[in-house]
């Protein structure tokens, strides 16, 4: 049987606004700001739009970047790790 | 006003704070049944209505006047209209010939004593405390706030005691061309740099008045807002010595760029 694949989902603590090329986020409960440059602005909106998957998040930002896929699989995954690590996204039940 | 009463301790603890640079809570929010209130500790006690909008101010006894006067219009005025979903900052602002220009920061970081330098150079101030900024047809509109600076002593007396009932005061709108947030940073020279709007949303946002912390719905909109603002206004970190000395020169140097 093949595991399912994780889902995140954004934290209801984070607050976003898209400023140009970058995404401000302001967790409420940290009252921590933090700053995504473009493409991580785009796996934030992505996560916001329900594509929450690592491999549905990968192969849209595959349609809108010029990048190899290994390279945005580990930068993507190691995205998802920090943003999960500082309780910005969580993994979805 | 109702009548004045001497500070009761209250049965409930604060849900914010207002601290003061050196530490002292210069006012705390608390909920209660009827509201929120806001006490300004050893002045005077003010009972939100949020249903109404509107607030009742119970002074203690032998307070002046003209300090319910300040507190209402530097923190109540800017409180509600935050609340009612306009854009209201700590800042002072003053005109240089038809630009407005709004500094904005933390207590003690020289807001009002800019304004009241300004205006001693012939740049008439707006506000010294608080800024209420609202949209107009050109972007942003900056609203004057009643003649009166109330400078620190060391502050008053650099400008001048006499001089300071005679300040220039603008009491008419105009047109925001710019906000400056204050850094501490002191360096040698005095330094005005643009920011990129993400740094100046993060700068904006420690000097709103925030009435309620923990109303998630409003403050995603004053999220949004704030945001707004740092877009469309053009934001710049103005960074200077703390040193009277030095004034001509961020004068020259602010001056220079907007006029």
């Amino acid at each position: 049987m093949t595991e399912a694949a994780e889902r995140y989902q954004l934290s209801s603590d984070a607050m976003c606004k898209r400023l140009g090329d970058e995404i401000v986020i302001l967790d409420l409960a940290s009252g921590t700001y933090f700053g995504l440059n473009d493409v991580g602005g785009r796996v934030w909106e992505l996560i916001g739009n329900e594509i929450c998957e690592t491999s549905a998040i990968c192969a849209a930002l595959a349609e809108e970047y010029d990048v190899g896929q290994n390279e945005l699989e580990a930068d993507v995954t190691a995205l998802l790790a920090d943003l999960v690590a500082r309780k910005l996204i969580f993994t979805a039940a | 006003m109702l009548a004045a009463q001497p500070q009761l301790p209250l049965n409930t603890g604060p849900y914010d704070r207002w601290i003061s640079p050196d530490g002292r809570t210069v006012a705390s929010f608390h909920r209660e049944s009827s509201g929120l209130r806001l006490r300004f500790y050893e002045q005077a006690d003010f009972l939100l209505d949020l249903v109404r909008e509107a607030a009742d101010c119970i002074p203690v006894p032998g307070i002046a006047v003209e300090t319910l006067e300040a507190l209402h219009a530097n923190a109540i005025v800017p409180l509600l209209a935050n609340y009612r979903g306009g854009h209201a900052l700590h800042g002072s602002a003053v005109a240089i010939g038809e630009a407005i220009v709004a500094f904005t920061g933390l207590s003690r970081s020289g807001k009002s004593t800019l304004a009241g330098a300004f205006a001693a150079a012939g740049y008439p101030y707006l506000s010294e405390d608080a800024l209420l900024i609202e949209p107009c047809a050109q972007g942003h509109e900056l609203m004057p706030a009643r003649p009166g600076l109330r400078l620190f002593a060391d502050s008053a007396e650099h400008l001048g005691t006499a001089m300071h009932a005679e300040l220039p005061h603008r009491d008419t709108p105009g047109p925001l061309a710019a906000l400056l947030l204050l850094d501490t940073q002191e360096p040698p020279k005095p330094v005005l740099e643009r920011l990129e709007p993400a740094t100046a949303l993060v700068g904006l946002l420690q000097h709103a008045f925030i009435l309620d912390v923990e109303d998630r719905a409003r403050l995603q909109a004053h999220f949004g807002r704030i945001g707004e603002l740092a877009e469309t206004v053009p934001c710049y970190r103005l960074d200077y010595r703390r040193n009277y000395a030095q004034l001509p020169d961020v004068i020259a140097l602010v001056a220079g760029e907007f006029a």
